[in-house]
Parts: C-alpha cells; structure tokens; sequence
C-alpha cells in the first residue's frame, strides 16, 4: 500500500469515526426523548387547556408530607443493603501441588 | 507538509480510537458475565487436564508428557484468566459504590492494580513453560497471589455493605433532626401534635441504641484494610450489618408512623 492509499484511508476512517461519534449522541438525545409519551401518527393531539386553579398548600403540611417521603426513601435504601452481592465472594480454585507418583 | 499532514491524521485516528475504546467502558453487570464466561471455560478444562495427568503418570511417555504440559498450561491460564477477570470485577463494583457513596479508598484500587498487572504477567509466563515444576512453581505463586485477591474481595465486600450503612445513618440523623424541627415548629394546641412530641423523645432511645452499634461496625471499617479479611472476618461483618438494618426499618416505621397521626391528609 503507498503513502496516498494510506492517507485515503486514514480519511475515510477518520470521517467515519466522526460519523459514529456523531450517531452516539444523536442517539444519547433520542433515548432521552423516547420517554415521552408516544402519539399515533394519526391520531391529532388536543391541547387542553386546564383551568387555572388556587390551591393552597399548607406548608407545614407538605413539609410533614416530604419528611414521610424521605423516611420512605431511606427506608429503600435499607432493602439494598439487605440484598447481599455474593458476586463478590472469591470463586474456587484447584491447585496443583505435585505431578508425581 | 505532505508528511505533517499524514502525521496529523494519524494522530486523530488514534484519538479517536482510543475515545471510542474508553466510551466503551464495561458495567458491573457486564464485568460479572464475562468473569462468568472465563469461569466455566476455566470448568471445562477440568476433566481433560485430570485425564491427562493421570495417562502421563500412567505410562510416563513422551506423549503422554507433551499433552500433560499441554493441557496444564491451558489449564492454568484458564484459571488465572477467570481470577484476572474476578479481580477486575471487584474493582469494578467498587469504583461503582465509591461513585454512588461519594467516599474514596486508594488502598483497594491500588492493591487491585497490582493483582491485575501480576496476573497478566504471569499469564504470558505460564505460556513459556517448558517443565513440570516451572508450571507447578507458576501455580504456587498463582494461589498466593489469589490468596490476597480473596482477602480483597471479602474486604471490598464488607466495605461496601458498612459504607452503605454510613450513608443510611447520615441520612436518618438529618431527616431526624429535620422531623425534630417540624415538631417544634408544629406548636399548634393539637393533642395529636403533644402526643407526638412525646412519642418522639421515647423514639430517641431506639435512635441511640442504633447509633451505639453503628459505631461498633464503623471502627471496623478503619481495621479492614489494616488486615487480611477473611471469610469469617466478612460473615461476621455481615451479620452485624444485619443485625442493625431491622431496628433501622422499625425505627423509620415509628418515625412516618407518628408523622401520619399529625400531617393532615
């Protein structure tokens, strides 16, 4: 192969990393947009249009709301450490002492 | 300029190679298969390396000793492969836990390092060996070797599980204390609110009680990487960790227990 076989193909691999590189985040955005809800391509969406309400929220209430929620988060991460990772438990081995009769 | 440019493009091929490789990085979950894959190759070549070994002691030709070598040095690789990857696994797990639980331990990445980098050196030793008892030497320092990446593993096990309880206690002193806010700040003439109150100042006995033996299972944390764990060493660990996660949850319980009599619906 000569030097301008080489560098062709030296581009082309470039351009093609550049292609990927570009597809992997095109594709990090998308899976990122696939979380929101899916629309038939016939169906029309709707606007509606809610109603402004006042609601009033009692602070004290919802501040007594959170710290059940943190409770119940604390308590999620106690399940987790319940669950024990005996993947990392060393795996056995055989070892060979001697080869004689 | 013909020769800047070829060298430009070579350097970007490289650069870009190498993000591609490092975008590529495995999970724990990944880790585990592989280390899976390589143990059950490391099986399979169980039962043809006793068969061999029992034919080149059998008759004790030089066939029967070529496949003996053979067949061992295969056998070994198999293993120390299996072990390489068990090793890379347990760092693995515990670069994930140290970016979950936001704490850093060196003294493990270090060791890790240095078991990985034994082993592939070792690995392309045992593929020039031409005796029995250079094999026989390599397995030695294989299983002295996987001596220490066991101690590792049980310590990496038991670090993880009391760093995590670390965090669980952090976390439970703070919402606490946040819950000791509300009750004060609740003033209002409320015989829910005042039994609440009460019921908060019997609960900080159990609390006490939890913090006591969190403490027990703190300081064996800093002993962990002073000496080699062994298996009992991170049963025990295991035991006391669970041991203290069921007056945790009771704890939580009694906590959103006495928040729901006083937190309207």
């Amino acid at each position: 192969m000569n030097r301008k076989s080489l560098m062709v193909f030296l581009s082309i691999s470039f351009f093609l990393a550049v292609l990927f590189l570009i597809f992997v985040f095109l594709k990090s955005k998308n899976s990122a947009a696939t979380s929101l809800p899916y629309f038939a391509p016939n169906a029309t969406p709707t606007l509606v249009q809610a109603a402004p309400t006042l609601v009033q929220i009692d602070p004290l209430s919802q501040k007594g709301k959170d710290l059940i929620n943190d409770f119940s988060a604390i308590n999620n991460d106690v399940e987790k450490v319940y669950k024990e990772d005996t993947r990392l438990l060393p795996p056995q081995f055989y070892f060979e002492k001697e080869v004689t009769q | 300029m013909k020769n800047k440019t070829f060298l430009l493009f070579v350097l970007l091929f490289f650069f870009f190679s190498g993000t591609l490789c490092l975008a590529q990085e495995k999970t724990v979950e990944e880790q585990y298969r592989l280390f899976l894959e390589k143990y059950r190759v490391y099986q399979a070549g169980s039962d043809p390396y006793i068969n061999a070994k029992s034919k080149y002691l059998s008759y004790q030709s030089v066939t029967s000793r070529a496949d003996y070598l053979d067949l061992a040095r295969k056998y070994l690789i198999s293993e120390i492969e299996a072990a390489e990857f068990y090793t890379v696994f347990v760092r693995r797990r515990l670069a994930e836990a140290t970016k979950v639980l936001n704490y850093q331990e060196n003294f493990y990445f270090i060791k890790l390092d240095d078991e990985i980098t034994f082993l592939s050196l070792l690995k392309n030793r045992v593929k020039d060996a031409s005796s029995t008892s250079d094999l026989l030497n390599f397995w030695t320092d294989f299983e002295t070797h996987f001596e220490s990446i066991s101690s590792y593993g049980y310590s990496v096990k038991s670090y993880i599980e009391i760093a995590s309880l670390e965090k669980i206690d952090e976390n439970l002193k703070t919402t606490k204390d946040k819950l000791d806010q509300y009750l004060i700040e609740n003033l209002l003439d409320d015989s829910y609110a005042e039994a609440a109150r009460d019921n908060f100042s019997v609960l900080e006995k159990d609390y006490a009680k939890i913090v006591s033996q969190m403490n027990n299972i703190k300081s064996r944390k800093n002993k962990l990487s002073s000496e080699k764990a062994s298996k009992e060493t991170a049963e025990v660990i295991r035991g006391e960790v669970n041991q203290i996660l069921t007056p945790i949850q009771v704890l939580i319980a009694s906590y959103q227990k006495l928040l729901q009599t006083i937190v309207p619906k």
